[in-house]
């Protein structure tokens, strides 16, 4: 019996204009398994990852959830299939009109219909998971940028979702306010989501990640166990960027 | 200066006029009210059909520009003539447009409303154009990525937003409106003005279009003082967001 990974993308192209941003990329996230994308700005990583909940179309190439072909879904079975794929983004997004509780409920709310009392219990749950409870009734101004992180965090955890894509959250962070969402995100895995984080924090990628794949101009260059990747990667390309972004 | 202060702030003037410039200005307010809300659905409803970006509904973008740039580009004295003086006589026209007489109010009143309507929906339509544009792409696709519908992500994330952006401008469109409901007395309606040129025109004085001109200013300056406060409340929480 074959195992049919979680997430798998097949030969994604994925041009903007003249520019060539993804050509021909592979990637598979078995269930369960923490898969990071490093390699240098421009690469392609947050594309392949906006594509994989059609945020970008790509212009060819397969994406499959569960075995099912996700490539050309429309309308409501692609708001379906989006549910069942979180998404953090570099700039957090949160809604800034609604408190932080309502951020966290109202996709459950207007999407599956939960009912206000259950939507706002389940999100309290969530806010204590990632340690803001007491910010609940605040609006996300009044947040520092590594709590409205972990608060776009519970957002996406609130619909339940089967893969949590990641894009760069901590790269419009303060350093010191990193740590807090890493840690959210390293006890997520540990507690068996299956994951794709794009990111240039090299020692969550090596410390959390069941995979690593290096990108560089719209191809993956290398994948592979972390400790392989990082400590004797087998192309030139991949040894210049760590040598560049491990060296501190 | 005696003689410039009698024909501008003659008291009696102003009082034996008062009832009849009241009842003017409460013509002036129903018909800011009722065109101000008209217009403020119809631009929302322009907007929307401009702001669209699917390619099937490019026939309908295309004709919202079209209105936009024509009404947006002629007198409103213009559409109230066009209107007023050619519905009624053609034939092929249902009655209720040729000769509205809805809530038990003439035809003028309703040929008034629809200029002022048409005119300002093109303009508010710019309005809320620039507030959905305001909105940053972000939180579409935060939405959108939670499975949130085009329709919900735009009623519950988008629509909120913009609004709190254009409030604003549009108090200002608004006091625009009221202050050019003055243009159509053309048809015939009494509004202030024409209340005030009418006891103009039989006291040779003018204290009554000046009490029209207050009863303007016990509006219109309110208003403007809630444009300042709400712009500065939205420019600290902004200051603030982005500290």
């Amino acid at each position: 019996m074959t195992h049919e990974p979680k997430l798998r993308v097949t030969g994604l192209h994925k041009s903007f204009g003249p520019s060539r941003v993804l050509c021909g990329v592979d990637l598979e996230v078995p269930a369960g398994a923490v898969v990071s994308i490093i390699g240098p700005s421009g690469s392609g990583k947050s594309t392949l990852l906006r594509c994989v909940n059609r945020l970008e179309e790509a212009d060819s190439g397969e994406i499959f959830l569960d075995g099912a072909c996700i490539t050309r879904l429309r309308g409501k079975s692609l708001d379906a299939v989006r549910r069942r794929i979180g998404m953090v983004f570099q700039q957090f997004n949160l809604f800034p009109h609604r408190t932080v509780l309502d951020n966290v409920t109202l996709a459950q709310r207007v999407v599956s219909g939960t009912p206000p009392a259950e939507a706002a219990e389940r999100a309290r749950a969530l806010l204590a998971r990632v340690g803001l409870q007491e910010k609940a009734d605040e609006h996300p101004a009044r947040l520092s940028g590594g709590q409205q992180q972990r608060v776009a965090i519970a957002r996406a955890l609130a619909m339940e979702p089967e893969v949590m894509l990641f894009d760069e959250v901590t790269s419009a962070l303060d350093p010191e306010l990193v740590t807090d969402v890493l840690d959210v995100m390293r006890r997520l895995a540990e507690g068996g989501m299956t994951m794709v984080v794009v990111t240039h924090e090299m020692s969550f990628a090596r410390d959390v990640s069941d995979d690593v794949l290096f990108m560089d101009g719209g191809v993956v260059v290398e994948r592979g166990d972390p400790a392989t990747v990082f400590t004797d990667p087998s192309h030139e390309r991949t040894r210049r960027f760590l040598d560049r972004v491990l060296r501190p | 200066m005696d003689i410039f202060f009698e024909q501008y702030f003659d008291l009696t003037v102003m009082r034996d006029s008062f009832g009849k410039v009241l009842l003017g200005f409460w013509m002036t307010i129903q018909l800011s009210l009722i065109s101000g809300a008209l217009a403020t659905v119809w631009g929302l409803m322009l907007a929307l059909c401009r702001s669209s970006r699917s390619w099937v509904l490019t026939p309908l973008r295309l004709a919202a520009i079209a209105y936009i740039d024509v009404f947006r580009g002629i007198p409103l004295l213009l559409v109230v003539l066009l209107i007023s003086g050619s519905l009624p006589f053609i034939p092929v026209l249902p009655e209720w447009v040729r000769a509205p007489t809805l809530f038990g109010q003439p035809d003028i009143y309703w040929f008034g409303i629809a200029a002022l309507t048409i005119t300002y929906g093109a303009y508010l339509a710019e309005v809320f154009r620039a507030g959905l544009d305001a909105v940053p792409a972000g939180q579409t696709e935060a939405a959108r990525s939670l499975g949130m519908s085009h329709r919900r992500t735009l009623r519950h994330v988008v629509l909120p937003q913009a609004v709190r952006t254009v409030v604003p401008p549009l108090l200002n469109d608004f006091i625009a409106l009221m202050k050019d409901t003055s243009l159509v007395q053309v048809v015939g309606i009494v509004e202030v003005v024409r209340a005030g040129r009418e006891i103009q025109g039989e006291t040779f004085n003018s204290s009554a279009l000046t009490l029209g001109a207050l009863m303007f200013l016990v509006v219109t300056l309110p208003l403007a003082r809630i444009v300042d406060r709400y712009l500065n409340v939205h420019q600290r929480a902004r200051r603030r967001a982005l500290a």
